[in-house]
Formats: C-alpha cells, sequence, structure tokens
C-alpha cells in the first residue's frame, strides 16, 4: 500500500518523482487562489515592497510553517504508518483549529480536501482512497498539511523529504502570489525564495520535535488582516 | 448557422447536471448571456449560475440585481489568477463551486459556468464543463474570427455579440461570417444582439438539442464496462 515504484535508476529515489508531481504549480489543488493572508496584508499596508516581503517570509510563513503545517504533517505522516485513522483524524481537526481566521482556515480545507480526492483519482485501491472513505465517515475537514504526508506515504518518501516538499511549496506559492499583488520581479522573488529555502531545514528540525500542545502560532497582523480581506470590496485571492 | 454536431462529452454523464462553460473577452457579453437564458429557461428548469471574476463578484451581484435566479443559486468565484487558469488548467475552485450548488439544490437541471474574461487562448476543461460557448463581440473589430485560436476554433457553439454596433464600429459583418466558416469548419456560430434578444432563440435552440437532450441521450445508454 505504501510501496513506490520503481524507478530503473538506482540512485534516484523511487519517491523523488512523486514528490516532484506534487510540488508541481500544474497539479491541480486549487493552491493559486490563495494568498495565505499574503493579499491581507499588503491591503493593511504591512507588506509593500521586496524588503517587507521578505519580512512577511522571516516573521510569518516560516513561523507557521515550524508551528503548525509542518508538525501536522510529520505526525500525520507517523499516524499513516500503520495507519492510525483515530489519530489522523484527530491531525485533521487540529489543522483547522490552529486556524483563526475564517478564510485561512477555509483555505487549508479546501485544498487539503481536492488533494486527498485527486490522490484517491490518481491512486484507485490505495491508502488514498482508504484515508478518503475514512475523512467521509469521520467527517474530517479537509486539511493539506495532512494531504501532503498522504502524498508522501504513498511516494514512499521520507518524513524529512515530505517536510521540505510541503515547507518548498509553500513558500513558493507565496512568492507566485507577491509577483502578482506587488511591483516585484521574478529575479527578485527567487531572490527571496532562495533565502527563505536556507532557512527551512532549522523550521523542519523544530517541527519534528513539537509536540501537540506545543503546536500553534498566532500573528495578530495576519489574522486581522485575513478577516478584513473576507470583506474587502476587490481582492484577486480568496484568502 | 452551420450544421450542428452534438456534444455533451461529460465523463460522468446522467450523475450531475449538464454544465455549459461561457467564456470569451472582457465586456464582449457573457453576463448578459447568462442573464438571457435565466430568464429563458428558469421557469422550467431547476438553474445554477457559476461567474468567475478575479477582482471582485461584479457578475454575480449583476445577476441578482437582476434577479436572473434566487440569489442562492447564483455563486461568485473570486479565482486569484488568469480566468483560463480557473476554467481550464486548475478548475477546483469552480469544481468546488459546482459541487457546492449541486448539493443544496439536488433538482438542478443545468449548470452555467460563466468564465472571467480572457483572451482567445481560454478554453473549458472537459472535465470541467459538458459545452463550451465562445461570446466574442463586433466592437472588438471584425478581424476577431480570422484571429482563430482555441476558442474560436474549438468552442461549441461561437455567439458573435452586440452585431448592431457594426455599422457604429465599422465591423463588416460578411467578413467575419466568412471567417468564422472558415476557422470552425462545420462547427456552429451566430450572430447575436443578446441585449434585444436577437437570435436567442437559436442559442436556446442549440442548447435544447445539443447539451440537454444529448445529457439525457447519454445518460439513457447502459452502462459501459471494461
Amino acid at each position: 500500500m505504501n510501496s513506490a515504484p520503481a524507478t530503473g535508476i538506482e540512485e534516484i529515489p523511487a519517491w523523488l518523482p512523486g514528490l516532484l508531481q506534487t510540488c508541481d504549480s500544474a497539479y491541480p489543488t486549487g493552491g493559486y487562489a490563495h494568498s495565505g493572508g499574503l493579499e491581507g496584508l499588503i491591503q493593511a499596508g504591512v507588506v509593500r515592497d521586496a524588503a517587507s516581503l521578505g519580512r512577511h517570509l522571516q516573521e510569518i510563513i516560516l513561523p507557521a510553517l515550524r508551528q503548525v503545517d509542518l508538525p501536522l504533517a510529520a505526525q500525520a505522516w507517523r499516524a499513516l504508518a500503520r495507519p492510525d485513522w483515530e489519530r489522523v483524524g484527530e491531525l485533521c481537526f487540529l489543522s483547522s483549529a490552529l486556524r483563526p481566521a475564517r478564510e485561512l482556515r477555509l483555505a487549508a480545507e479546501n485544498t487539503g480536501r481536492q488533494r486527498v480526492e485527486l490522490l484517491a483519482h490518481l491512486h484507485p485501491d490505495s491508502l488514498a482512497t482508504a484515508f478518503h472513505a475514512e475523512a467521509v465517515r469521520g467527517r474530517w475537514p479537509g486539511a493539506h498539511p495532512i494531504a501532503a504526508a498522504l502524498e508522501g506515504r504513498l511516494w514512499g518518501a521520507p518524513e524529512q523529504a515530505v517536510l521540505v516538499s510541503l515547507g518548498y511549496s509553500t513558500l513558493a506559492a507565496s512568492l507566485a502570489a507577491a509577483m502578482k499583488l506587488l511591483r516585484i520581479g521574478q529575479n527578485a522573488a527567487q531572490g527571496l525564495l532562495t533565502t527563505a529555502l536556507r532557512q527551512l531545514p532549522d523550521a523542519i528540525a523544530t517541527a519534528r520535535r513539537l509536540r501537540d500542545p506545543e503546536m500553534g502560532w498566532f500573528n495578530p497582523w495576519l489574522e486581522i488582516a485575513s478577516a478584513r480581506h473576507e470583506s474587502a470590496d476587490h481582492r484577486m485571492f480568496i484568502s | 448557422m452551420n450544421p450542428p454536431t452534438t456534444v455533451c462529452s461529460s465523463p460522468n454523464p446522467g450523475r450531475r447536471p449538464p454544465r455549459i462553460g461561457i467564456g470569451g473577452p472582457v465586456g464582449s457579453g457573457k453576463t448578459m448571456l447568462c442573464l438571457r437564458l435565466c430568464q429563458a429557461l428558469r421557469d422550467r428548469l431547476s438553474l445554477g449560475v457559476v461567474t468567475n471574476d478575479i477582482y471582485c463578484s461584479e457578475d454575480a451581484d449583476f445577476l441578482r440585481q437582476q434577479s436572473a435566479l434566487e440569489p442562492g443559486r447564483i455563486l461568485g468565484v473570486e479565482t486569484g489568477g488568469c480566468p483560463h487558469t480557473a476554467i481550464r488548467d486548475d478548475t477546483t475552485m469552480n469544481e468546488q463551486a459546482c459541487r457546492d450548488l449541486e448539493t443544496r439544490f439536488p433538482d438542478l437541471q443545468l449548470l452555467l459556468v460563466e468564465s472571467g474574461g480572457d483572451n482567445l487562448t481560454a478554453t473549458f476543461s472537459p472535465e470541467l464543463v459538458d459545452a463550451f460557448i465562445y461570446v466574442i463581440d463586433v466592437a472588438e473589430g471584425d478581424k476577431m474570427p480570422r484571429k482563430g485560436g482555441p476558442a474560436i476554433r474549438h468552442s461549441d457553439l461561437l455567439l458573435i455579440n452586440k452585431i448592431d454596433l457594426a455599422p457604429l464600429v465599422g465591423a463588416d459583418l460578411d467578413v467575419m461570417d466568412r471567417d468564422a466558416r472558415r476557422q470552425r469548419g462545420t462547427r456552429p456560430f451566430l450572430f447575436c444582439d443578446l441585449k434585444r434578444h436577437h437570435n436567442l432563440p437559436a442559442v436556446l435552440d442549440w442548447i435544447e438539442h445539443h447539451v440537454l437532450f444529448a445529457t439525457a441521450a447519454r445518460a439513457a445508454e447502459p452502462p459501459r464496462h471494461g
């Protein structure tokens, strides 16, 4: 169920193509419609140029990854080994509970649901279809970090690789949204991504050690901006 | 109108109501088409509309203000990307909106999915809709059909709208007719003035025969195995 197909090339991990597929912007998860709160922060004037965007990555995106999405994905990856469905369901509910702003909560739920449905479509009779059935039965909310762990399990990817993939996807998506919202060029965006990726291993190391009571992170700027964004007259992103 | 072809190639015929995608450049008359279709069909069909806007919910608001349908049957999706992304490359947001309407209104018989205004490359994913109407208008210039592209060539029905403006903007309808035939072969196209209902019956007839009837016929087919 968790075995990965052979690549035929010994040096390349069999799980790598699968994780590349799930990181690709063409992978249809609906993620492009969300800015993760960035548009709200831009409307509030908190993020306005490359420098403040860099601070946004350092002070909001990376800490949120470290304290919420990465530990949830790590815990889910472990729970899916047996699989312990009770624990997986608990983590799905926890994923929603850790997001106070409605927009951010719905974004994680909707993209998570889509990822699981897509996995169940792409991998019939697999751990994904069992997950989908359990989620429907237990009325679990969608949870995109849990879906990322499921993707990793399906491809046989190790925990660290799953977390790197999730971290990279989140940072890259933030910058893709930023390029639509701010006057920032592609090279500057890649520079910010390169800097942020250097800090990702530390965030992952911390996230892997966190227990449930230690999870969670709150930034009033982000939550208030997201709440205001929900009723904004004009907006480009759903969150 | 050219000889019609039967469309509706839904992967799940009969398992959900048929969906028609409506695409076209900004201001060509997509929302007016939605309004006219709702007005013409709402008394005999259970309808829903999903609109796409990048920045706002202008089109959904317009349809609600015009009382096209009861407000709950109109959903606005703010796509956050180029409209063609939301209707072709990653249709998640629209699929979720369609399913939301289908869940809330189990009696739905037809769902319209109006794209945000886009360029000539915009086409709908066949996994999202069963048929695709592309709307252009004469004020964009009579060269529009000649420019071709996937939407002009391959939409299931092409509407050339606002023909009342042709003399005012110097658009030659004969040229548009000639070029549309050349680009589309046997695929149908219609000249319309949707605001004044001109040729609306022909659009309704096309929907009746080539979407609603085709869907019902396919749903009645025995299931395929293997």
